[in-house]
């Protein structure tokens, strides 16, 4: 899917105000922009009329300058402006918030949270800003000090859709997806065309294995967002681990056709066709997988599969080698090779492989290996 | 009476209720107009027929087999006609190609829907056998709506369950859930070295599956004569060895036990030492011979606990020869408990003189009102595989198992599983110490005719297939996530069992000794079992089920005795321990290690485990009354000189006031505490150090 559709959709949907932002993009995490006003803390435009010491003026000068650059989108040189006010009047704290929330758009959230600690030093009840050092420390991974922040900030009266959903996200990171849901449920309240927050509701009933209240889920997202290849996958794979095997492969469809080189989709079309016992047409699709990606491990693992299945032994244990050279450390393709060097009577073979299936920390392993002792002849 | 007879006639009798009456109401009506090839072949169709239906009309398995093939000549002449389909088909039905009925019967019905009464029954169970359970229902079904008297039959008399149309319905019930739920095997044929054209079945091994003694009908039988019953010949005993290198040796008529008429295997104790035999004279009985260095001695027929005037048809003996399973249709057993029904298992215990004493029927959950056979004590003292036509058979005999909690409570027996068990009848089955082998015959396509013996290999159930699927599930992340994978434990029958094998030899000559082993159960102080070994090879094997402490003492005349402790916890799994023994011959100088002597930790206090192997020792010096011996106690390196040498000298002591006690002179008893200065090991390791805390006993004089 395309990723900078993702961002405008976000950008337009959620804020419209927003600061425009650089997106990283070699980060895991997509960043959803927030809200960061100035409306309260209004530029100083008479620096003649009043009777600051001149060096105050200059600081006040480049505070002002660093709004300005900051309304523009310019966020480096507000970052200069801010601290330059800060040189010259290391007391003019809203400075810190300026700064604080620029760093918030360079995405250099460590920064941003050490000036708007400054700042909140001297406010601590101001909500916004509590919010923000919880925005930065959510994105900081440092998930025990975002959830503190977030919670404070709810005490203070703060309600935000996102804050809500980066808690429910926290928790689906953490497997707690009964609580994740509970996050996702409040978003959705603050804001019912939260498609996020649809969409992850979805998948923790998906892990949760509530496979029919993540299809419904999944279906709000799209209707929110139709256009999301992702939101399509997800739906997909809901159902086929439902076993609706064509309902499966008509969603990954309709994903691929919004994004004809979004492979998570493709691969996960072939595994339905294997799961419905569709073997040679999943090899085709599993190809297919490989014309994009010709290096997903995932994708020989699988073709392999269909091929064991097919009892073509050989060609499977060709497919899982594949699988293997390109990611030695798959440990279930080490599994799954074992077990077709079994049906060919290489026990052997099949003992190494299961040998280093459970170096690699599967448990499972160590039970297929406490009978190659007892094979024989 | 050949024991797959045996079998195959309890089915037929039944069987022929049915097609006796059928016949009699199917006369092969011949239609000259339906002969194409005019006078001539309406001829000799005719001939063939009246001379088929002679065999026919007998309703014996081997009589069915000579009319198939007259039949066969009849259909040269005319393919459609029904009642000639019909009873082609009927023969195949008792063949060992079972799979061929279907297409006759078939023919048959489409041809003339009333061609027989029981064409319902007959095409029932054709489909039956060639896994068209669905189909088979339904002409069950039918059949048993145009003969409603089968229910009340049932009624009034319950020996009919045999041909219970409903029985024949659960059968193809537990059919379809069976092959839905295939078990993993491979299925090897031992090859052309064992196997022949003809039935070669029964397959009895040793638990090391060293060799394999069976039955076969081939050519080359004593006498060479044939049983005009089923015009095969007789049946004689042949024995193959298996070779790790070289695989199974050519097959060897067992000369010296078979006789003119028909010999059997049944059972073979699981190191080979001692096989059971069926005969059909008088009234089917078995028969035990022992190997004698490599001779079999004559065939010895169990004693009347075990034979009856009714039928003993196969024979297990556990593990420690203490039990022997056998079958038998005897209505009571010695306790006075009812047969469940048909044929059952029953147990006899050794007394102390050696015989086999009163039998007693196992009882539920093992017997059942149908029949059971072929059963098979498993060394592992803990499973028992049978066969039986019971509730969740897929049709005729099924093999099954079921485990003994140590407490003589048995579990509901567990159907082995397709494709070993078929809706045909799976009889003879024995499992290797492993349990990862079995053996068994069958009638398959790959076979070198009729029956062979094949090996099964049990992989356990299918390894877990985990496919690579990612999905992006948080919407603001990239970072994809796998679903979790449940690692499911696949269950693996584990066999807690260690087989100690090896050879006993002479320590001068290296000749072969045949020596006898008694293995103790040293926390009980219970002698478990007492085997020989081969005179000729010196060969032995004992099976030893994990959870127990093992003493093990192996004694010859004229030398002095091994003692071997093996220590086997209960989680132990299955492995299989080659241990060669040498005997020293008794005289001055001579000395071995007594592995059974435990002491508190630390102290000289003998406990009570140790007994078993001081009143071996205090049995020898009682065999040589002049013999004065010197007992030496040895330690390991840990701790100091002083310490050591006062603990191995009140270790030995201990151990002669112990044999003072118990009647020994003491002028014929010195000891003597060496420390750690003798050591047999390093005591650089535990297992070093455990060998060498040891009590040792050498001759000092001998007259």
């Amino acid at each position: 899917m395309n990723r900078k559709i993702l961002f405008f959709a976000l950008f337009c949907l959620t804020f419209s105000y927003a600061i425009a932002q650089e997106t990283k993009t070699d980060t895991s995490q997509i960043i959803i922009p927030i809200k960061i006003g100035f409306e309260g803390e209004a530029a100083i435009s008479d620096t003649s009329s009043t009777l600051i010491v001149a060096e105050d003026q200059q600081a006040n000068i480049a505070y002002n300058d660093g709004v300005q650059f900051y309304q523009q989108n310019q966020f480096s040189a507000s970052v200069q402006s801010f601290s330059r006010a800060l040189e010259l009047n290391p007391n003019m704290t809203k400075a810190y918030y300026g700064r604080g929330t620029s760093y918030i758009q360079q995405q250099d959230y460590q920064k941003a949270l050490d000036d708007l600690t400054k700042y909140s030093a001297q406010f601590p009840n101001d909500a916004n800003v509590v919010y923000l050092k919880g925005y930065c420390a959510y994105y900081l991974e440092q998930n025990e000090n975002a959830v503190t922040f977030f919670n404070k900030a709810l005490d203070l009266g703060f309600e935000d859709v996102n804050m809500h959903y980066f808690m429910g996200v926290m928790k689906f990171k953490e497997d707690k997806f009964e609580e994740a849901i509970s996050h996702f449920n409040k978003a959705i309240s603050v804001d019912p065309n939260h498609f996020y927050s649809f969409n992850d509701r979805g998948s923790a009933n998906r892990m949760l294995e509530k496979y029919d209240d993540a299809i419904a889920d999944y279906y709000r997202a799209i209707e929110i967002n139709g256009d999301m290849a992702l939101l399509y996958n997800n739906l997909g794979s809901a159902k086929r681990l439902k076993k609706d095997f064509d309902g499966a492969i008509l969603a990954y469809d309709k994903a691929i056709s919004i994004d004809s080189e979004y492979h998570y989709a493709i691969n996960n079309k072939a595994i339905a066709l294997y799961e419905s016992g569709k073997y040679d047409e999943a090899i085709e699709v599993f190809r297919d997988v490989l014309k994009l990606k010709k290096d997903y491990a995932y994708a020989y693992n699988n073709i392999g599969l269909c091929y064991y299945k097919l009892k073509d032994f050989e060609s499977a244990i060709e497919a899982f080698s594949t699988a293997i050279s390109m990611d030695s450390e798959y440990a279930y393709a080490y599994i799954h090779r074992g077990s077709a060097k079994e049906m060919l009577r290489n026990m052997e073979g099949a003992c190494e492989d299961w040998k280093k299936a459970k170096e690699l920390g599967l448990d499972v392993a160590e039970e297929y290996c406490s009978v190659c002792i007892e094979y024989k002849k | 009476m050949k024991i797959k007879n045996i079998i195959i006639i309890a089915l037929a009798t039944a069987f022929s209720f049915f097609v006796s009456n059928a016949i009699s109401q199917v006369p092969v009506e011949i239609n000259k107009k339906e002969f194409k090839q005019g006078k001539n072949g309406y001829k000799d169709a005719m001939a063939s027929i009246k001379y088929a239906d002679v065999y026919y009309n007998m309703g014996q398995p081997g009589a069915y087999r000579m009319a198939l093939t007259e039949y066969l000549n009849a259909y040269e002449y005319n393919q459609h006609y029904p009642e000639l389909n019909y009873k082609i088909g009927a023969c195949y039905l008792y063949s060992t190609q079972k799979d061929k009925a279907i297409d006759f019967l078939d023919k048959a019905y489409k041809a003339k829907p009333g061609v027989a009464t029981d064409i319902y029954y007959l095409l029932g169970w054709a489909n039956q056998l060639t896994y068209n359970f669905d189909e088979a229902i339904d002409f069950y079904r039918k059949y048993k709506n145009d003969n409603p008297q089968t229910d009340a039959k049932k009624k009034k008399d319950d020996k009919s369950v045999t041909h219970d149309v409903d029985k024949k319905i659960n059968e193809c019930e537990s059919g379809k859930q069976l092959v839905k739920n295939p078990i993993r095997v491979f299925i090897d044929n031992l090859g052309s070295t064992v196997n022949s054209k003809y039935p070669d079945y029964g397959p009895v091994i040793t638990t090391d599956e060293s060799l394999v003694v069976f039955t076969s009908r081939r050519e080359g039988s004593t006498d060479g004569e044939i049983d005009p019953n089923d015009m095969l010949y007789y049946e004689d005993l042949y024995i193959a060895y298996n070779d790790d290198k070289k695989g199974w040796s050519e097959a060897i008529n067992m000369r010296n036990l078979n006789t003119e008429g028909h010999d059997a295997s049944v059972g073979l104790s699981p190191d080979g030492q001692i096989l059971y035999t069926y005969k059909g004279v008088p009234d089917g009985t078995l028969f035990e011979s022992k190997l004698d260095g490599d001779n079999w001695t004559k065939p010895k027929e169990l004693n009347k606990n075990v034979n009856t005037k009714y039928h003993e048809t196969s024979a297990s003996i556990s593990y420690d020869a203490k039990f022997l399973y056998f079958v038998s249709d005897r209505e009571k057993d010695e306790f006075g408990n009812s047969s469940l029904g048909g044929k059952d298992i029953f147990v006899c215990e050794k007394q102390k003189n050696g015989s086999w004493g009163p039998a007693k029927n196992m009882g539920t959950p093992i017997n059942t009102k149908y029949d059971e056979e072929g059963v098979f004590m498993h060394p592992d003292g803990v499973t028992m595989y049978f066969c039986s036509k019971r509730e969740g058979s897929m049709g005729g005999y099924d093999i099954f198992y079921c485990e003994n909690d140590g407490a003589e409570n048995w579990s509901e027996p567990v159907n082995i599983g397709y494709p070993v068990n078929t809706p045909d009848d799976d009889v003879f089955f024995v499992v290797a110490g492993n349990a990862r082998y079995a053996f068994y015959s069958s009638a398959r396509e790959d076979g070198y005719g009729l029956q062979d013996i094949y090996r099964i290999t049990f992989l356990g159930p299918e390894k877990m297939m985990v496919v690579g699927s990612e999905d992006v599930l948080i919407a603001s992340s990239t970072a994809t996530i796998q679903q979790k994978v449940e690692q499911e434990v696949v269950e693996v029958k584990k066999v807690r069992l260690t087989i100690m094998k090896g050879t006993i030899t002479d320590a001068l000559s290296e000749e072969p000794v045949e020596a006898t082993i008694e293995i103790v159960d040293n926390e009980k102080n219970e002698l478990i079992s007492t085997l020989t070994s081969n005179s000729k090879t010196g060969k032995y094997l004992v099976s030893l089920p994990s959870g127990k402490n093992y003493g093990i003492a192996v004694k010859a005349d004229g030398y002095l005795f091994y003692s071997e402790n093996i220590n086997i916890p209960e989680a132990t799994a299955y492995q299989e321990v080659t241990k060669d023994i040498v005997l020293s011959k008794v005289g001055i100088g001579s000395k071995i290690v007594l592995k059974n002597i435990f002491f508190d930790y630390g102290k000289e206090t003998l406990r009570e485990t140790s007994f078993p192997e001081l009143d071996r020792l205090v049995a020898l010096l009682n065999s040589y009354p002049d013999m004065k011996i010197e007992i030496g106690g040895h330690t390991d390196s840990h701790g100091g000189l002083q310490f050591n040498t006062q603990l191995s000298e009140a270790r030995a002591k201990s151990v002669v006031d112990y044999l003072v006690e118990k009647g020994i002179s003491k002028p014929r008893l010195s000891y003597k505490g060496y420390a750690y200065l003798q050591p047999i090991a390093t005591n650089d390791t535990d297992e070093g150090r455990q060998q060498n805390r040891r009590v040792e006993f050498k001759v000092i004089s001998i007259k």
